[in-house]
């Protein structure tokens, strides 16, 4: 099996013998353009060198400062200064705090917001609260250096706390800015002009925005953390090769106008124009069956291969009012608690950026009530699709209230999949118009 | 590439209101590519005008013709064409009259504004590029066309009415000639702009009428 190893770490070597011991063959990509070239149909893993401060990562370091200090001294690790703290820096920071804690130290870790979503995450945190440590979450922080002690400032906005500390670690974790052109030849998302989405929060390490593409901070060095990380990395690609990947875009060549447009807009950089075709082609490790490019397609040349068979199945429901279009990563979940004798037809969609206008005003015409219901701004698994769905909605609205039809027939509301009580609402909101 | 735009709901619902069975027929070129009149837009437009008052019995059928600019595109569609009472096309305004052409007993709704000659710049944004002169001085003026891109047309630019690189018609404009003088500067070619571009003959372009363009190579005959 072929993999792409892209970026030039000093530990792209170590990556790829582990690669190779795992009984994978590995190109090797030295630039954007060769990463680009190579990733046709290969799963590729971008390696950056990304710096994490050498006091959590080197334990004979760590060691060394720890046993130079007096007894009683407190540590500060100091998370999110300047900008969020990654997940896997979290998981290295309270490792560390423990170690230190176990030492009869007592450790401050002061943070502006807990981050969980790593794996074992939780239990860090159970064993460094276990072992004393102190977290403190903070608004404002300023830190006074004087001489061997550091005097750390901080405000959560009712109150303020000065800690003395000989031992203040700044966990700042700098990025190796050269994945990013790793990124933008392979069209990935990027998040805050930052890291590769790697700390997303729906994503684990070494995941990307990209199903098939990696990406891994050699930062990390060899430790187990890294192994952990390359070996899921493995184990996925090897699934992925053996399981069908779900839903995917299909392209009626004979409709493709070849006009980018799907090209520009997948959030998943599925669709590329084929050299060999005529159209455009969909690579199928990448689609996630988001369905925007569905939507996208002026040609209406795209359909989603299991969905639209499951659409096929789905009963208009003329006894109810209301038809409500519920993205299934949050409304349709929230729904399913919704009693069944509801005078609301739920219809789950792959994404709000599924939706097409078409397809509101085809409803429009069975029901008095149209709702799209879709992921909170910032939640949407595929980036945008809940602010797709809304322009959607505007410019039908736009459409209806020109010919003297009310806009308000149709509904747009944003949830997540925990807030079953605004479907409930709206459920009942309907049922209250309908009386 | 021609960019057009959709027409007000309103307008098409007014024009075809006197007929019952209705055909859109869509355009599978220029205009698909500016989301104007492909088969989405047709789509939507059919679940659309099903919405409106008094429209709610019309029969719609939707068809992509290809390419409404061909005739044996046109004629694949022949028999939904004869069917319909009345078609609406959804291609620029060359496709409408020629399936208009074709069919001469026929009405035939036009439901797109025809622009310009442009390029797409993102997303759903398109901007004029040519006006179709038929002669092209695109060579001295650096690849920027004084004809479609200044607001005069003006051949010895800037007017007066250039600011700041904006145009005084419109301020969200560029100006052609500031867009003109920095590429020959980048170009080192600024001499061109002291060699005035005299009058031209415009019979080139729409002045002179109607215009036609024969390869001689495939199209011999002289006439029709």
């Amino acid at each position: 099996m072929k993999i792409v190893l892209a970026g030039n770490s000093v530990r792209t070597g170590l990556i790829k013998s582990f690669f190779e011991n795992e009984g994978f063959e590995v190109l090797l990509a030295g630039t954007p353009k060769e990463a680009k070239a190579s990733s046709d149909g290969y799963p590729v893993i971008i390696v950056g060198s990304s710096v994490i401060p050498g006091f959590l990562i080197d334990d004979g370091y760590a060691q060394r400062v720890i046993a130079g200090l007096e007894p009683k001294a407190p540590a500060v690790m100091l998370l999110d200064r300047e900008t969020e703290t990654p997940s896997f820096i979290w998981d290295l920071v309270l490792k560390r705090a423990v170690g230190i804690a176990a030492g009869k130290r007592h450790v401050y870790v002061l943070a502006r917001s807990v981050r969980t979503e790593f794996p074992g995450l939780e239990r860090s945190y159970s064993k460094a609260r276990a072992h004393g440590v102190t977290f403190i979450k903070y608004e404002k922080v300023s830190v006074v250096q004087n001489d061997a002690v550091s005097a750390v400032m901080i405000d959560d906005g009712v109150m303020t706390l000065e800690i003395e500390t000989p031992l203040l670690v700044d966990c700042a974790y700098t990025e190796d800015r050269s994945v990013l052109e790793y990124a933008e030849a392979l069209r990935l998302h990027t998040y805050d002009g930052g890291l590769i989405n790697a700390d997303r929060w729906f994503l684990s390490p070494g995941r990307t925005s990209r199903r098939g593409v990696y990406y891994i901070d050699a930062g990390l060095a060899m430790s187990a953390q890294l192994e952990k990380i390359l070996l899921s990395i493995a184990d996925e690609i090897r699934l992925m090769a053996e399981m069908d990947v779900g839903p995917a875009a299909k392209i009626d060549p004979r409709k493709c106008a070849f006009c980018y447009t799907c090209f520009r807009l997948c959030p998943h950089g599925a669709l590329y124009p084929d050299d060999s075709a005529v159209s455009m082609s969909v690579r199928h490790n990448y689609c996630s069956g988001c369905g925007i490019c569905v939507s996208a397609c002026p040609a209406n040349a795209i359909e989603l291969t299991e969905r639209s068979e499951a659409s096929g199945k789905r009963q208009t429901d003329h006894s109810k009012g209301t038809v409500a279009f519920c993205c299934e990563n949050s409304a349709a979940i929230a729904a399913r608690t919704v009693l069944p004798d509801n005078c609301v037809n739920v219809i789950p969609i792959p994404c709000g950026g599924s939706i097409r206008a078409s397809q509101i005003a085809a409803a429009l015409r069975e029901y008095e009530r149209v709702i799209v219901a879709v992921c909170n701004d910032g939640a949407c698994k595929h980036f945008d699709g809940n602010k797709l769905a809304s322009r959607q909605v505007e410019r039908i609205r736009e459409e209806l209230a020109s010919i003297n039809i009310d806009p308000q027939r149709i509904m747009y509301i944003q949830l997540s999949h925990a807030m079953p009580n605004v479907m409930h609402n709206m459920v009942d909101n309907e049922r209250n118009r309908a009386l | 590439m021609i960019v057009a735009e959709r027409k007000p709901l309103n307008d098409i619902i007014q024009m075809v209101r006197p007929y019952k069975k209705l055909l859109i027929a869509a355009c599978g070129t220029c205009v698909t590519v500016c989301m104007a009149g492909g088969e989405k837009e047709a789509l939507e437009l059919s679940s659309l005008l099903g919405l409106a008052d008094g429209l709610e019995d019309k029969e719609i059928i939707v068809r992509t013709i290809q390419r409404q600019c061909d005739r044996e595109f046109i004629l694949e569609s022949d028999e939904d064409i004869r069917a319909a009472d009345a078609v609406i096309s959804m291609g620029c305004g060359a496709g409408v009259q020629f399936i208009a052409e074709l069919y001469p007993s026929k009405r035939i709704i036009p439901a797109l504004n025809t622009k310009f000659i442009g390029v797409n710049r993102d997303v759903g944004y398109w901007t004029e590029m040519c006006q179709g002169c038929g002669n092209c001085l695109l060579d001295r003026t650096a690849g920027i066309c004084p004809v479609s891109r200044c607001s005069k047309s003006i051949f010895n630019g800037p007017c007066g009415g250039s600011s700041g690189g904006r145009c005084e018609i419109d301020p969200d404009l560029e100006c052609a000639w500031q867009l003109i003088y920095e590429r020959l500067k980048v170009q080192d070619r600024l001499d061109t702009l002291t060699e005035t571009i005299p009058p031209r003959d415009w019979s080139s372009n729409r002045d002179g009428g109607p215009r036609r363009v024969r390869k001689s190579s495939v199209s011999p005959e002289v006439g029709k």
